[in-house]
């Protein structure tokens, strides 16, 4: 049995590492994973117990695949040292972003995985890194896991991605423009779309001098405007802890 | 020769392209806005079509000019010095797509080409969104290095290069196929042609990058993550002019004792905001601030860019 693999993304800033956090509350015995080390940091501020956190570093990355072709661990894990090998992986196009794809996947075939993503335009060349792997390699190794991989994109509910979004327009913007772009490479993905920080209007005894009370009723309201074509999954809301689904 | 060349850098979401349009604004008429940033932010802001030449615009009034770095373009450049063939080209593109240092660069050599050849009374650079938070300050520290000693100068099929490495490129064939390594090092090979060009470019920018007449201005805001100083100060150390921009200040708002949800909010942006400004003050020396207040803003029109330039 697999589980799925959930790639949380979005516009620098938005939040991910926050939603990266609740959703994997959300979800049964999930882990996650991180290129940084954000997710410890963010936990404490919100006061949330972490689960497991795979830290995946390109040497890492590196080693697992010399594995598949080497067959000796400790080779493998010599060679990976080696910053010519990394900086080839580090050089060629997509390479990296393939390999991470492959880690991701195999992590989630034991548990559920929540991954706090690259931002937009990194995740792009993530899901971009399969098609151009097919397109580059007619045999060997990194075709065949190319291969592995499009197919576990194409499996229903296997890979979900999630973009998160604030409520302004660059962040809006943004969101519109990656969740096009995977769908034109695999219409039958899952993507969820998430609000995070949408601020809402305080109740009429609201007391404030007149700039902070004009700031309390007109941001929500502008927001209200600004995301009324879009159609969220989810909702945090500004301060908030708690994943609300949309209406 | 150009007066003054200011970069504006700062994380996704700040206001960068908010600030840099609003430093042009301040800058003599006729200067020069270029963006590395590969969304056309900029130029929705300011409701023009995105340019990969110099174009001119008015803004506020007066006239200045504007330009996108563009990996097409400087291909163009490179293919006439050069030709490339069908194959190089496609992998100059697989990379363009695929690699956020690749991406870097080429928008680094294009700024430096750009830098020496034109004439400005003074150039603002819009920089992209950190990639990791050190993102292109690393990227600059390191394009001398990576066209001197990377695997560009070591892939090359000459007769110095090193028996190991070439053992190592026919080993990768069993990764990535015959086909896959020889357009490797066909792209190598083309771009080697071009090494000195790069070279030059990497060399101008190092030179002018912390030159007295360049300007850093930082962005930040009351949420900017105090890891954050740590990250870019050895950049900023090296600088002569540096200015650090708290946009979006909240500490002109009365909130103390007060328990709804905004004052919450903003006691606690408050708070942020004071412990970012105590880090500026004890982790750099000889540097100006100033302060942009929080404005709501939302609807990304003219006029709205218009207050924005004269708060």
């Amino acid at each position: 049995m697999t589980y799925p693999l959930h790639i949380v993304t979005g516009k620098g800033g938005v939040g991910k590492t926050r939603y990266s956090l609740l959703l994997a509350r959300e979800i049964e015995s999930a882990q996650l994973s991180e290129r940084g080390q954000q997710l410890i940091l963010e936990s404490q501020k919100i006061g949330l117990v972490c689960p497991p956190i795979y830290h995946i570093s390109l040497q890492d990355l590196l080693a697992e695949f010399l594995m598949g072709v080497i067959k000796v661990q400790s080779l493998a894990s010599f060679a990976a040292k080696s910053k010519l090998l990394q900086n080839i992986v580090r050089t060629a196009p997509n390479l990296e972003e393939l390999l991470l794809l492959k880690k991701w996947k195999l992590i989630s075939n034991k548990h559920p995985l929540v991954v706090d993503g690259p931002s937009t335009g990194n995740l792009i060349a993530l899901v971009e890194s399969i098609k151009t792997a097919q397109s580059m390699f007619d045999t060997g190794f990194l075709r065949h896991i190319a291969d592995e991989l499009d197919q576990a994109f194409l499996e229903p509910h296997r890979i979900h991605i999630h973009i998160v979004s604030l409520p302004e327009n660059s962040a809006l913007e943004e969101m519109k423009q990656i969740h096009q772009r995977v769908k034109d490479i695999y219409p039958d993905i899952k993507i969820h779309l998430i609000l995070n920080r949408r601020h809402q209007k305080p109740d009429a005894h609201f007391d404030q001098d007149p700039e902070l009370s004009r700031l309390a009723f007109e941001r929500p309201e502008l927001e209200a405007k600004r995301i009324a074509t879009y159609d969220f999954d989810s909702v945090i809301f500004e301060g908030g802890t708690q994943l609300e689904r949309a209406s | 020769m150009n007066e003054q060349v200011n970069f504006i850098w700062g994380a996704g979401g700040v206001g960068k392209s908010h600030y840099a349009v609003r430093r042009l604004a301040q800058a003599p008429e006729g200067s020069l806005l270029i963006t590395l940033d590969p969304s056309p932010r900029i130029f929705h802001l300011l409701h023009i079509e995105k340019a990969a030449e110099v174009t001119p615009f008015q803004l506020a009034g007066r006239p200045y000019f504007i330009k996108a770095t563009d990996a097409d373009l400087l291909f163009e450049r490179l293919n006439q010095a050069a030709p490339a063939n069908a194959q190089v080209k496609k992998y100059y593109f697989q990379l363009v797509q695929g690699l956020q240092e690749f991406r870097d660069y080429l928008a680094l050599i294009q700024l430096a080409e750009d830098l020496s050849q034109q004439n400005y009374p003074c150039i603002i650079v819009d920089t992209p969104p950190f990639h990791e938070a050190v993102g292109l300050h690393h990227s600059i520290s390191t394009l001398r290095e990576f066209f001197e000693k990377s695997v560009v100068q070591l892939a090359v099929r000459s007769s110095f290069m090193n028996m190991g490495v070439r053992k190592v490129i026919e080993v990768s064939r069993l990764f990535m196929g015959k086909r896959a390594v020889d357009e490797a090092l066909g792209f190598l090979d083309w771009l080697h042609l071009h090494l000195e060009r790069f070279q030059k470019a990497a060399g101008i920018l190092d030179e002018m990058l912390f030159s007295p007449k360049t300007t850093h201005s930082m962005v930040l805001t009351p949420e900017t993550p105090q890891n954050y100083l740590s990250e870019v100060k050895s950049f900023f150390e090296r600088s002569s002019q540096v200015r650090f921009i708290m946009n979006r200040s909240v500490d002109h708002y009365h909130v103390e004792g007060k328990t709804d949800s905004l004052s919450h909010e903003i006691q606690q942006m408050q708070k942020q905001q004071k412990n970012l400004e105590e880090n500026i003050q004890s982790s750099f020396q000889d540097y100006q601030f100033k302060k942009i207040p929080f404005v709501l803003m939302g609807d990304d029109s003219l006029e709205e860019l218009n207050k924005f330039i004269s708060i």
